[in-house]
């Protein structure tokens, strides 16, 4: 009885074991490394926890002033830079790689931006050795000002590069629309002229075009001033755009989402225009 | 063991200590039988609980897969059909090509305006606090 009853176990074991290894086997693999972006999350996530604990340990210092105490926020300082230098640099490596892949809408300011996002890059590879070597608070406080200085410079770039990328998708919109507007014009092009849908198929459109020149010329205002002048160094490349310049993208914009609207009515009396054929 | 051995046992009848060594020794006798089978039965309760602790984690593994699978069926669209309009009392007009085209691209641009920007926002600054003073 007692034989016929561990047979049965077994059994049943091998059995569950194999449908179960099956099931996992038929599973997709999944990606042996994490994407640009899960890597720069990961490394934030790390930097927010390591800056906590160096709030615990700076507390705990300021309090007790033991050796013991000094040494835990000397470590926590060290960790809290390095998890907060590696964060920066791969949030500049996501910048970079979207920016790269963005449209030559004008190349100058394209590289003038990537170019930024290098040195930032530099900076922080550099500084690996920097805040591996600190030795002692206030040498902790000098990297940690270096390096919050470089976060402030880094986010200067990085509005750059999305206006820059913003101004692109903008473009591109705006072409599309040209595009649909010419479409119109050239449909009714060929209708008689009593057609009373026609013209105004053709007034719209004429319309239309010129809007969209229009936006093409405040979107090109604004990726001029971004970098007023292109000398290495000497730029105001860390101050944001004027606000009076980025006021063009938002017009530019709620004109694009407008034209959605705008192409369907006038679709409408391009079909009438046709059915009065 | 206190064992009584006083004279005032009864002729004929065997002693009192050794009646009672016969009924220990019985005893312990039974007692070792009783233990021999509890032990039995517990080496049988544990195999037992054994089994039916295999049997229930086995039905819970399949249980996992089979919803992970039926995740996975829900997830797939199901076609479906769909009732054929009845046919409408307006003559459709047929556009010319050009039409068709300048259609397509205002539902493009449509799309295309209406499209989630969590690409964009995923690229704007983390808020980092890097200052350490002391």
């Amino acid at each position: 009885m007692k034989r016929y009853l561990v047979v049965i176990i077994l059994l049943f074991g091998i059995v569950t074991v194999s449908d179960v290894s099956a099931q996992i086997k038929k599973r997709p693999a999944r990606s042996p490394l994490p994407d640009a972006y899960q890597e720069y999350i990961y490394n934030l996530n790390l930097f927010y926890n390591d800056r906590k604990q160096f709030e615990t340990d700076k507390s705990k210092y300021i309090a007790y002033k033991t050796v013991q105490s000094k040494e835990d926020a000397l470590s926590s300082t060290v960790t809290m830079l390095e998890s907060g230098r590696l964060a920066m640099l791969r949030y500049m490596d996501i910048v970079e790689t979207d920016l790269q892949k963005q449209d030559e809408f004008n190349s100058r300011v394209k590289n003038a931006v990537l170019n930024d996002i290098t040195i930032h890059k530099t900076f922080l590879n550099d500084s690996a050795a920097t805040v591996e070597g600190i030795t002692s608070l206030e040498q902790g406080v000098t990297v940690s000002n270096a390096l919050n200085l470089r976060y402030n410079y880094l986010k200067a770039t990085t509005n750059h590069a999305l206006m820059y990328r913003d101004v692109v998708t903008a473009k591109k919109r705006n072409d599309v629309a040209r595009e649909i507007a010419t479409d119109f014009k050239n449909i009714v092009a060929g209708y008689p002229q009593d057609n009373r849908n026609r013209e105004t198929v053709d007034k719209w459109a004429d319309e239309m075009i010129a809007e969209l020149a229009d936006n093409e010329r405040l979107l090109n205002e604004l990726i001029e001033t971004m970098y007023p002048a292109v000398i290495p160094d000497k730029r105001p490349a860390y101050e944001r755009p004027q606000p009076a310049v980025v006021s063009n993208l938002t017009k530019v914009n709620t004109r694009l989402r407008q034209y959605s609207t705008r192409f369907t009515e006038i679709n409408q009396i391009a079909q009438e225009a046709y059915r009065d054929l | 063991m206190n064992i009584n051995t006083s004279n005032n046992e009864l002729p004929g009848k065997p002693p009192v200590a050794e009646t009672e060594m016969d009924e220990f020794e019985s005893n312990k006798m039974t007692l070792k039988g009783a233990t021999k089978n509890t032990l039995k039965f517990l080496k049988l309760g544990a195999i037992g609980l054994i089994a039916v602790f295999l049997v229930v984690a086995g039905i819970y593994a399949l249980n996992l897969i089979n919803q992970s699978r039926n995740v996975q069926q829900v997830a797939t669209p199901i076609p479906t059909l769909v009732a054929s309009a009845s046919p409408s009392p307006t003559p459709v007009i047929q556009y010319p090509v050009e039409y068709q085209n300048i259609e397509t691209k205002i539902n493009g641009y449509t799309q295309d305006i209406n499209a989630p920007t969590e690409e964009r926002v995923r690229l704007n600054p983390p808020a980092m606090n890097l200052s350490v003073s002391f």
